[in-house]
């Protein structure tokens, strides 16, 4: 995409496109402590590379204006600081402190090149989607039922993964050891390179894990031995009978399935009988297959991007300048009809505009907003935010109650 | 007179554990104020002694238990214990105070304080500890009647289960040892102490904030004692880096060097070099470990770094890239950028315990902790043998490849023997690579070497998960092996080393520096 063209849409889509009522409303969460949007890091990132950090704005009609006046690639959130991040020179060392932000995710495909046979690095493609679509229903799940959590936000990063915003106060507000309790609770799939069984679970399957379980075995048949097709070269099946615990089994099978005319299904069948014979008498063999499952299908995390609370993470509503897509939120309840191929990009949404333009006179970005692709995305947005304040709402009419009633207590 | 206060104010002091939730409400002398802080120091400093230095859990050795008797007991006689627990309660805010300004001792006096706060619950007879919670009013919900048949099995049925918000019991929801409902966690009543630690923390975290902010305004009244905090704070054996008198800074190491040092490396630096050259990339974790370790360890400084990593990225980035997204980052590790900290170099209880390596490429972390066994073996079957010059039962000759590289300083100009002897080692280190990532039970050729040491004692530690006593044998293993065969034989009898009595080495930085002022200084 060439640079020019790129930023001249980009400003288009600022000007235009760019949600700020509904961005200011999020993160200003329904301005209870009117320092909380003012002390937000935001980083901006520009051509060349040229990254800039602890950028903060006073409110949404200052924050529009320098977006629009820098037109940044890129926008990342970061914290809720004890003070306003722009005057960060003039404070002394370690001033500076994060205090608040959201609990966040990043799934990123790439996490399952060791498991993906489809495509490598930065490519997806509908059957490696699966996978993030597995990762949204498990978590959505535990987060919500689990950890209580009411106000997630998930959002397509723009070209291979996807983003959780936990944004309920009790997750702003959590210590960096309870987002790590968070995420030790969550994380199955461990080990690095010089691990081969990554998944080690008891007989006895936590509750949440029994509901993840359930979710992942409807989803493997398909995305695993069809999609994936792991039977279909050595080098694919090789790493799944490296997971089993048995040096006869292996052999027995590395030798039958080399010229088997068996199904994918048939093969898998082949492989947890022989396992199921033998569990009584190796305790090792036992889970196995629940266990491998789990390691090819269960959500891969980024520890990093969620224990640290100055961690910056790309802003909803961002334009990826490798694909041009929008990052839009996705729906949880709806995850499995979300197609990233089908999310808009710059180039059709400009389009849009400039047709919208020479049709009507006096558009404003709320009639192009309204009239373009993006709609829907902006829609769901703006449903996430109205439960937010709802409940913020709540919470200050309780609030102001109990003052009033305690002020009678004199 | 002495019984009569004891007996008065015997309502004060009702356990022999508190949470401290008050400030003392007594005057003391200024000798007193020293003494009290001492003793306390004292068992601060053989909890960490025995926790970082042996490696064991200080609630279990006599030492430590001795240690709180002689310097801060609590006992149930009626004649002294309110006297030894307003020395207790002194002492605790004493430390307090110490500690509040800077971020390492609070670091140290949390987990210590921790420590003896979980000693003392220990000892507590079943009726005290009963009577200690119900004092502290905590007001803990229950689990109804139909949470708790609904979850009972999972906690083998106690008398009942407590709800609580999850984040009161972090380390349960961590491992997955709790049932968690809508952020609520059910706690069965033998799981209490972890409530109470959480409480306890809540409590110093709050204190350290009071008496960080009023310091300011007492600091010019009481100018003599704030004079002698610093005294106190030197007995506080918190820094335990003495070994760092040894470092190579005065050396000027340069970036050709690392290659030959590489060999002295602990197995977890040595095999993220390995894996550097291999694919001419490290991922930002792998940076971090082993980049730190660099600076730190081996005394590399900042311009060497910047050309050792550009050059180890060549390949795969180019140099425009390099300047753009990794000398950044490399500054930033040296306090030259951002918040302009001098990062330290982790140590073996951080590799092991946090940002453990959860994905394919992954090389960071502990190898005894983070590898399978059959890749651990293997893997310590090459590192021995670039000791041993003899590869014992492997199928390829790595250690031939590593000496060739060792005398190659600097050879820049013959680029093509240079190329030719990169593939070599690429393609045995791919051999190496390849025959690591099979199987989760033992190869056959991994079991015949476990017959053997030092594979039957590390795998025997690293059963027992005890990391760094594994890593510690492997160096004194090799240490005694070159003492038996080498040239200059200095035993008479090849003895392995004892795992009882060896040195427990805690941090890569002492492995190294250790391990090269053995071989090389000699």
């Amino acid at each position: 995409m060439e640079d020019n063209e790129f930023n001249s849409n980009l400003k288009y889509y600022y000007e235009n496109l760019f949600p700020f009522k509904q961005y200011y409303q999020w993160l200003s969460y329904g301005n209870v402590n009117k320092e909380y949007f003012p002390h937000r890091e935001f980083s901006f990132t520009f051509g060349n590379d040229i990254y800039s950090r602890f950028q903060s704005f006073e409110n949404e009609k200052d924050f529009k204006t320098h977006l629009k006046d820098y037109n940044p690639r890129k926008i990342d959130i970061g914290a809720v600081y004890n003070t306003k991040p722009k005057n960060k020179k003039n404070l002394p060392n370690n001033a500076l402190k994060p205090k608040e932000k959201e609990l966040v995710f990043d799934i990123d495909m790439t996490d399952y090149d060791d498991i993906r046979t489809c495509c490598t690095g930065g490519d997806i493609c509908k059957k490696c989607w699966t996978f993030m679509t597995i990762a949204i229903k498990i978590m959505d799940r535990a987060l919500r039922d689990d950890f209580g959590f009411n106000h997630i936000l998930w959002v397509y990063s723009g070209r291979r993964g996807v983003h959780c915003w936990v944004c309920d106060k009790r997750a702003r507000q959590l210590s960096e050891p309870a987002r790590k309790a968070i995420v030790g609770y969550l994380e199955v799939v461990k080990g690095g390179e010089q691990q081969a069984k990554k998944v080690n679970l008891p007989n006895l399957l936590h509750p949440s894990l029994r509901c993840a379980y359930t979710i992942v075995q409807e989803y493997f048949p398909k995305l695993i031995l069809e999609d994936m097709d792991i039977f279909s070269d050595k080098k694919h099946y090789n790493k799944l009978l490296a997971l089993v615990p048995d040096e006869e089994i292996r052999n027995r099978l590395y030798k039958s399935w080399e010229d088997s005319l068996n199904s994918p299904n048939g093969k898998w069948d082949e492989l947890i009988r022989l396992v199921q014979q033998k569990e009584k008498k190796k305790k090792e063999l036992k889970n196995f297959e629940r266990d491998t499952i789990f390691q090819y299908t269960y959500p891969r995390l980024d520890f990093n991007v969620s224990l640290r609370l100055n961690h910056l993470l790309k802003s909803p509503f961002c334009i990826h300048p490798g694909t041009g897509r929008v990052c839009v939120p996705i729906d949880p309840q709806n995850c499995d009809n979300f197609n990233p191929f089908e999310v808009p990009t710059l180039n059709e949404l400009v389009k849009e505009i400039n047709e919208l333009s020479q049709q009507s006179e006096n558009l404003t970005p709320k009639d192009y907003q309204k009239n373009t692709s993006i709609e829907p995305y902006i829609k769901q947005f703006s449903n996430f935010i109205k439960s937010l304040n709802e409940e913020i709402n709540n919470e200050l009419r309780i609030k102001k109650e109990l003052q009033e009633r305690t002020s009678f207590d004199f | 007179m002495d019984s009569l206060i004891s007996i008065l104010s015997l309502d004060k002091y009702p356990y022999a554990i508190s949470l401290y939730r008050e400030s003392p409400k007594f005057e003391i002398s200024f000798e007193d104020f020293e003494e009290y802080a001492i003793r306390r120091i004292n068992i601060f400093n053989i909890i960490s002694y025995f926790r970082d230095q042996k490696q064991t859990n200080p609630l279990y050795i006599d030492e430590v238990n001795q240690c709180v008797e002689n310097n801060l007991p609590l006992t149930n006689n009626i004649q002294k214990n309110v006297k030894q627990r307003r020395i207790d309660h002194a002492s605790h805010y004493i430390l307090l105070l110490l500690c509040c300004h800077d971020y390492n001792m609070k670091e140290w006096l949390i987990k210590n304080e921790i420590v003896l706060f979980k000693l003392r619950l220990k000892k507590l007879g079943a009726q005290e500890k009963t009577d200690f919670i119900k004092s502290l009013n905590l007001k803990l919900q229950r689990a109804s009647p139909q949470e708790y048949q609904e979850y009972c099995e999972y906690y083998n049925y106690p008398i009942y289960l407590y709800k609580v918000p999850f984040e009161m019991v972090t380390d349960l929801v961590k491992t997955r040892n709790v049932i968690l409902k809508k952020g609520y966690a059910f706690i069965s009543p033998d799981d209490i102490d972890y409530i109470l630690l959480y409480y306890f923390i809540q409590t110093i975290d709050e204190n350290l904030n009071i008496i960080a902010k009023s310091t300011g305004f007492l600091e010019e009244e009481f100018e003599y004692v704030f004079s002698h905090l610093e005294t106190l704070k030197e007995k506080c054996q918190c820094n335990t880096e003495h070994w760092r008198n040894n470092s190579l800074k005065g050396q000027n190491i340069n970036h050709i060097q690392i290659e030959m040092l590489s060999k002295y490396f602990p197995p977890c630096m040595n095999f993220l070099f390995l894996k550097l050259k291999e694919r001419n990339h490290l991922k930002f974790d792998g940076r971090m470990q082993f980049g730190l370790f660099l600076k730190c360890g081996v005394g590399l400084s900042l311009a060497e770094s910047l050309i050792f990593w550009e050059k180890a990225f060549q390949g795969t980035v180019d140099s425009l890239e390099f300047q753009k997204r990794y000398s950044y980052n490399i500054r930033h590790n040296y306090g030259k950028e951002g918040s302009r900290i001098d990062y330290t170099s982790f140590d073996c209880q951080q590799l092991q315990n946090f940002n453990e390596p959860s994905s394919f490429d992954h090389f960071h972390g502990c190898p005894f902790k983070h590898f399978s066994k059959d890749n651990l073996i293997n893997y310590l079957n090459y590192y021995i043998s670039q000791y041993t010059n003899v590869n014992t039962k492997s199928n390829h000759s790595i250690s031939s490849i590593t000496n060739n590289n060792n005398n190659n300083n600097n050879n820049n100009n013959n680029s093509k023997k240079n190329n030719n002897e990169k593939k070599k080692f690429q393609n045995n280190m791919n051999s190496y690579t390849s025959f690591s990532s099979t199987s989760s039970s033992l190869s056959s050729s991994s079991t015949s070497l476990l017959q053997s040491e030092p594979f039957f004692t590390i795998i025997n530690e690293v059963n027992q998960k005890k990391y760094n006593h594994a890593c510690s044998y492997l160096f004194h293993y090799i240490q005694s092996y070159d003492k038996y065969y080498s040239r200059n034989r200095t035993m008479d009898k090849f003895n392995l080393p004892s795992i009882d009595s060896m040195e427990i080495i805690n941090h890569p930085d002492k492995f190294f520096l250790y391990n090269y002022n053995y071989f090389v200084k000699k």
